[in-house]
């Protein structure tokens, strides 16, 4: 893969995986109380999974193909990370406080876990260049410490601005995936369709994440 | 990382804008990482140790001597200017802000060089070992932040914690390039740098004391400096109490006989004031008074917020069956509840020995989700909402929760902290707020309160009104509050504020 691909890639995939914290953090604290604390656990409980991703990645490179292992990371990322924030909610309002919260917190540490493998794929693809890589996984996070405050949480929501997210996650795959040009323009439509369609159903999601969280004990 | 946090932390407090103070922190780190980890692609491999070594001992003096340098950079720039009030304008905001990025970019600059040349050297571990283990670092900040109470620490022994890690590390470095002199060079700087911190908390004190008596000196003079210095340390004394979650500043002003000024006490919460001697009565009395004028019959009250006590107070010689008090902060009730001057101000409302009252610690959302027992009465008394977390308690999520836990035929009072804006007109952030909770079908507001005030609403939607045949037991100065105010109610221009879409209020 080209150098600039793959800084573009650590760019997009490290945004992503910053707003799935600060996203996480968000409806957890919501649903728990205490913004402060449920911040905290999520960034020690994502980076401790991140730490356990990129360890596992050496077991896992000696089994399967390096492109494999990244394309099913990236689709369970677009679904873990995309579908968290309502299943989270969800859970508050139909388990007892303890059980939605240990499930979500396990839902964290996956999400944690599968993004821990993206930085180390990144690396195995271009050997020579980890300060390059790291320049731009820092970048992405920049861009998501900034965007998360000041446009996506006020003007979208935590629902839209979600689903867009994961579909950014998504496109990463028409970029890493070998596909022919048909199945490329599928892929593409949906993502486009996705884009569309988080703006404009904005408020249905939102209503939808406000009735789900008041509906919960 | 942790160097940051406790940069973002010190701007958060003296500039009073959380998300700026994030923001203009995490992203010049960030930033910073960025620029650190390209440079250190370019490190000849012959050098790596001896960079690796000086980036971190760099770090060690930064992180050490940031949090003197801040304070005392903004005790001097903001006495240097002729400004009114000495921390809280545009042009103090705007040099914390860009002190504080430049520091970050720093910061970022020198951690972010030090992984990828830590990747480069030889070694035998393999590198996904060795990105487990960065991970583990801000784990472990984070760890020490959330479990144990460092969090309430004073500012310099947090640094001294920091530095102290940051000086392990140096010295691991040391064993590997097996030298001595950069050995006795770390050990060297320890000493200035303990004394540099201690200093700290004096330049903190006297910055703070001048922010509260918005001491305003031309100082063009040695002369005029020591002036200020003997007067912010002779006038009044300021204690400070760091909990978990806010800081509390109390200011004791002494009577000034010549000028025939009584002395004062005066509570700031985040820097925030709340009350003072003058209005403490006024503000809480108000609050209980409107609440027995406009419903009877009140047996069960739910206080949200209040964690000094004084709400408590008020309501201790009043017949009623049971309240129920929520605050988050227990470090607020404690001090609250054994400060001399609290106490005494309290009258000991939150020594536990009235049986109707239940004073519970816990997050206001949290203990709202999981009790569905109606109120007669809900108070909520929360600080200003100058923050993510705080707006959170002025969100239509929340009040859509006190809806629920309110009777049938319950009343909710809470205080309408931002009134007027300079055209006289309810100010936007008052807009967001009613149009909140009109949004959680709370309708008919009464807004009352000329010199402290509150918003009150019925359950039942009803109208409420102010029965004056009702007041008599009551002092002039509460009774003189107890008017409604802004008849004209149009919140049109406010935005409905969700803890999942929030507007900044």
């Amino acid at each position: 893969m080209r150098g600039g691909l793959v800084y573009g890639l650590s760019l997009v995939l490290a945004f992503c995986s910053f707003y799935y914290e600060l996203a996480l953090g968000q409806i957890l604290s919501v649903n728990l109380g205490g913004t402060k604390q449920q911040y905290f656990i999520i960034f020690a409980l994502f980076t401790t999974a991140l730490g356990f991703g990129s360890l596992c990645f050496g077991r896992l490179k000696k089994n399967y193909p390096l492109e494999k292992i990244f394309v099913g990371v990236e689709i369970a990322l677009t679904l873990l990370g995309g579908l968290s924030p309502f299943v989270i909610t969800g859970l508050f309002a139909s388990l007892s406080t303890f059980w939605a919260a240990a499930i979500s917190y396990f839902l964290v540490f996956s999400i944690g876990f599968a993004s821990g493998f993206e930085l180390i794929c990144l690396f195995t693809l271009l050997p020579q260049n980890h300060g390059k890589i790291l320049t731009f996984d820092y970048l992405g996070m920049l861009a998501a410490a900034l965007l998360f405050p000041y446009y996506l949480l006020p003007e979208l929501g935590v629902g839209a601005s979600t689903v867009l997210v994961a579909t950014l996650n998504l496109a990463a795959l028409t970029v890493i995936m070998p596909l022919g040009p048909k199945m490329r323009l599928a892929l593409s439509a949906v993502v486009g369709i996705s884009v569309l369609l988080s703006y404009q159903q904005q408020d249905t999601l939102q209503d939808f994440l406000v009735k789900l969280y008041l509906g919960a004990k | 990382m942790a160097g940051a946090m406790i940069l973002a932390g010190l701007t958060t407090e003296y500039t009073g804008e959380d998300i700026y103070s994030q923001s203009f922190t995490m992203g010049p780190y960030l930033l910073g990482l960025g620029i650190g980890s390209s440079w250190a692609d370019r490190v000849y491999e012959s050098s790596r140790l001896k960079w690796l070594w000086g980036l971190e001992f760099s770090s060690l003096l930064i992180i050490a001597s940031m949090p003197t340098l801040y304070l005392m950079s903004v005790f001097l720039f903001s006495h240097a200017m002729p400004f009114e009030v000495v921390l809280d304008n545009l042009e103090s905001l705007r040099f914390m802000l860009a002190l504080t990025s430049v520091l970050a970019l720093l910061m970022g600059i020198l951690g972010g060089s030090q992984f990828p040349l830590l990747l480069k050297l030889p070694h035998k571990i393999k590198e996904e070992v060795l990105v487990m283990i960065n991970y583990m670092g801000p784990l472990m900040a984070l760890g020490l932040l959330l479990f144990s109470e460092v969090m309430s620490w004073p500012l310099w022994h947090q640094v001294s914690l920091v530095v102290f890690l940051q000086l392990l590390g140096l010295m691991a470095l040391n064993v590997v390039l097996q030298q001595r002199r950069p050995f006795y060079l770390s050990l060297l700087v320890i000493f200035p740098l303990i004394v540099l911190n201690h200093s700290q908390s004096r330049i903190e004190g006297l910055l703070i004391r001048s922010s509260y008596l918005s001491t305003r000196t031309q100082l063009t003079s040695w002369g005029s400096w020591q002036n200020l210095l003997r007067f912010l340390d002779n006038y009044a004394t300021l204690e400070r109490v760091r909990t978990p979650y806010q800081t509390i500043d109390l200011l004791i002003e002494p009577p000034d006989y010549q000028l025939s000024l009584p002395g004062n006490a005066t509570i700031y919460l985040n820097r925030k004031p709340q009350f003072d001697l003058a209005t403490v009565d006024v503000y809480h009395q108000s609050m209980v008074e409107a609440a027995l004028n406009l419903k009877k019959d009140i047996k069960s009250i739910l206080i949200l917020g209040a964690g000094d006590g004084l709400l408590l107070k008020e309501w201790s010689p009043r017949s009623f069956e049971k309240l129920t008090m929520v605050e988050l902060d227990a470090k607020m009730i404690e001090w609250s509840a054994t400060h001399p001057i609290m106490k005494e101000l309290n009258q000991g409302a939150l020594s536990g020995h009235d049986p109707r009252v239940e004073i519970i610690v816990d997050d206001a959302i949290h203990y709202l989700k999981n009790n569905r027992q109606g109120f007669d009465l809900v108070l909520i008394d929360f600080p200003f909402p100058n923050s993510v977390d705080l707006a959170k308690l002025y969100s239509h999520e929340f009040y859509a929760l006190v809806k629920r836990a309110l009777k049938s035929d319950g009343l909710l009072i809470l205080d309408l902290p931002i009134l007027q804006d300079a055209t006289g007109n309810l100010a936007l952030e008052g807009q967001t707020i009613l149009k909140t909770l009109d949004s959680a079908h709370f309708k008919n507001p009464l807004v009352f309160g000329p010199h402290a005030s509150f918003v009150a609403y019925a359950q039942n939607q009803s109208k409420l009104e102010f029965d004056y045949s009702h007041m008599q037991n009551i002092s002039l100065q509460t009774k003189l509050n107890l008017v409604p105010i802004l008849k004209k109610l149009d919140f049109s221009q406010g935005e409905v504020n969700s803890m999942l879409r929030p507007r900044v209020l």
